[in-house]
């Protein structure tokens, strides 16, 4: 599913690096984080829905079936019930146009139940037509020592 | 050489032994140096880069000499996933790797590596809450690569698509299919890592024996033959893919060879043709000589086999001076290369994956353009003359080995003599008026191994006359 790769590309691999997470504020000695894994993905490109499932999220899975970090704190950190919410410019995620164009990107972790949903929503409006992926899944969060390092890509599509 | 065994044929003693090494080389906190590595460079270089496959034959090869340190009778067995699918398989056994995890994706609770054994604890994972138990998820995530996928990738040409293919449709299935550790990039703290990647090894040495004449490795702009591979670009040879494109000089080899690799042969320079044969397909036969002094040599086969001659050295089984198929009489090989001083080694082999035949192989210096006469050891004795004034004749002889040697002239020429060597002209080591019969020279000496050069002249600068000279090792 070419847009699905082409949107993982985005939204994980593009900082590969290891994570030194941080917290905002004064070097607080507890990193707070999610660990989060992608069970399905949709997307309405053109007017096509296109939809799949996870089989499993390792690190040698096909993207974007993977494991990934989310922050839980700081400016670009995700608590429960409290959207993200960014208007920016991302190249065409259709892989065919590679324009720069208007996208709105929400992500979401709230709780259901005893679990932890993952809902990341990109919209890209393309002159009268408005392209949309949306990936779900599932979160832990998690509690570590500041200065343990966190060998994990990072979820979201925006850098720290 | 150790052989890597499919592991389905193991003893019960050689599984035994096998584990009992890994675990020791757990308790002394190796084997998580290892897990490290891996993490630490997981998207660094190792995977998804022409790396992938020499990175991880240097990364089995080390931890195979770890663990045969603790016991030598240890090698890293290969799980053939195209015939041993099924967890009920030996390899899941309580004697082995131990079963699934409880639930499937929780901790493994059997075998010797389960946690309960207090012997292995994942201290290197990649994010802090990760479980400290060896998780697993069999068959959960995807299916095993079947054999049709993997001759699929055995057919790919040339290394470039071979590898992407084999890593991505194949080798990443396999980590998926088992799950839990296996699936982060601390995926050696499954010891199964091991058994999974030394298939891939094979693979990738079976793919070079079905197409010989593809280059073993291919750089993807980010690596090259040379590029030195993390975490050992520090060491003072570190290993590089050019390094590792040849599993058979890193000492070790697969059951699956059809033929075993035989013993070393020695050549002399110069000596006739060694006969041989390559008797089944897929044999590899290896040749050591000496190369005494720096010179040209040619490395020639001859007969009726198509034959592939490759050349390595000085000193180093691995590392490769050049090749050639068909630069002989007929499809034989023939190799003129200008060597330094040094031990070489030569690995013949047919050009056909599947050829059979006769053979001959020699190795000869070539004769050197104008430079002294050689005078043989123990053979006839050489006559001269020296025609005219200030004139003076130089000879070279080779001492193969270490012994003492007597030059000397006869003849009614009042000869002065002058030794120098070994390899090189101008290094002084006697000189001689008339030590010999008469007015004759003679200069004995213990000599080691090389080129030696012998300078006559008259004693007087005007004198003129007919000499013999003669070498003795005695």
């Amino acid at each position: 599913m070419k847009i699905s790769t082409t949107l993982l590309m985005v939204l994980i691999l593009t900082i590969p690096k290891p994570l030194l997470a941080q917290n905002s504020g004064t070097a607080p000695p507890i990193h707070k984080y999610w660990t989060c894994a992608i069970s399905s993905y949709d997307s309405w490109v053109n007017g096509k829905h296109q939809t799949a499932r996870c089989q499993a999220n390792t690190e040698y899975s096909a993207p974007p079936c993977r494991g990934f970090v989310v922050e839980y704190e700081g400016e670009k950190g995700i608590r429960p019930n409290v959207a993200y919410i960014e208007n920016t410019t991302m190249e065409s995620l259709d892989g065919i146009i590679k324009t720069m164009l208007p996208t709105v990107i929400r992500i979401e972790i709230n709780p259901v139940g005893d679990q932890y949903l993952y809902r990341h929503t990109i919209e890209q409006t393309n002159g009268a037509t408005t392209n949309q992926w949306v990936y779900n899944g599932f979160c832990q969060y998690n509690e570590a020592p500041a200065h343990e390092k966190i060998h994990m890509d990072h979820g979201l599509n925006i850098g720290r | 050489m150790g052989m890597r065994k499919n592991q389905s044929t193991l003893t019960a003693d050689e599984k035994s032994r096998f584990i009992n090494a890994v675990l020791q080389l757990k308790a002394n906190g190796i084997y998580d140096r290892y897990v490290q590595h891996h993490r630490d460079l997981f998207n660094s270089g190792i995977h998804n880069t022409a790396l992938f496959l020499p990175w991880h034959r240097e990364f089995l090869r080390r931890l195979e000499l770890d663990l045969q340190a603790i016991d030598p009778s240890v090698n890293l067995p290969y799980w053939d996933w195209t015939v041993d699918r099924a967890l009920t398989s030996s390899f899941w056994g309580n004697d082995f790797m131990g079963g699934n995890g409880v639930p499937s994706g929780g901790a493994v609770q059997t075998g010797p590596f389960a946690f309960s054994t207090g012997r292995w604890t994942l201290t290197i994972r990649d994010n802090p809450a990760a479980r400290v138990e060896l998780t697993r998820a069999i068959g959960s995530g995807s299916s095993l690569p079947t054999t049709n996928a993997v001759l699929r990738a055995l057919s790919r040409v040339p290394f470039s698509s071979f590898t992407v293919e084999l890593e991505n449709l194949i080798h990443n299935i396999v980590h998926v299919w088992i799950g839990g550790s296996a699936g982060t990039r601390s995926s050696p703290n499954d010891p199964a890592f091991f058994l999974l990647h030394c298939n891939v090894d094979r693979l990738w040495a079976e793919w070079q024996k079905l197409h010989p004449t593809e280059s073993p490795f291919q750089g993807d702009g980010q690596f090259n033959v040379n590029s030195p591979m993390p975490p050992w670009e520090n060491e003072i040879t570190p290993p590089t893919p050019g390094r590792v494109s040849g599993y058979i000089p890193m000492e070790y080899h697969y059951d699956t060879d059809i033929a075993v690799p035989e013993a070393i042969v020695d050549l002399t320079v110069g000596a006739p043709s060694h006969q041989a044969n390559i008797g089944q397909a897929g044999e590899f036969d290896w040749y050591r000589f000496v190369s005494p002094v720096a010179s040209t040599y040619t490395l020639e086969t001859q007969g009726p086999s198509d034959i592939w001659m490759s050349l390595y050295g000085p000193g180093s089984q691995s590392a490769l001076v050049t090749e050639d198929d068909d630069s002989g009489e007929g499809s034989n090989s023939r190799i003129v290369s200008n060597l330094s001083a040094g031990t070489y080694f030569i690995r013949i082999r047919h050009y056909q994956a599947a050829g059979t035949g006769n053979y001959s192989l020699s190795v000869n210096r070539n004769a050197q353009p104008p430079g002294p006469a050689e005078i043989v050891v123990n053979g006839p004795e050489v006559q001269g003359s020296i025609a005219a004034t200030n004139e003076s004749d130089v000879y070279l002889f080779n001492a193969s080995q270490t012994a003492t040697y007597t030059i000397t002239t006869s003849g009614n020429t009042d000869t002065f003599l002058t030794l120098n060597g070994p390899d090189n002209q101008n290094a002084f080591i006697s000189q001689d008026d008339d030590s010999g019969p008469g007015s004759n020279s003679q200069i004995i000496r213990v000599l080691t191994p090389g080129i030696y050069y012998v300078r006559i002249r008259h004693y007087s600068p005007t004198g003129t006359g007919n000499y013999g000279i003669s070498v003795r090792r005695t």
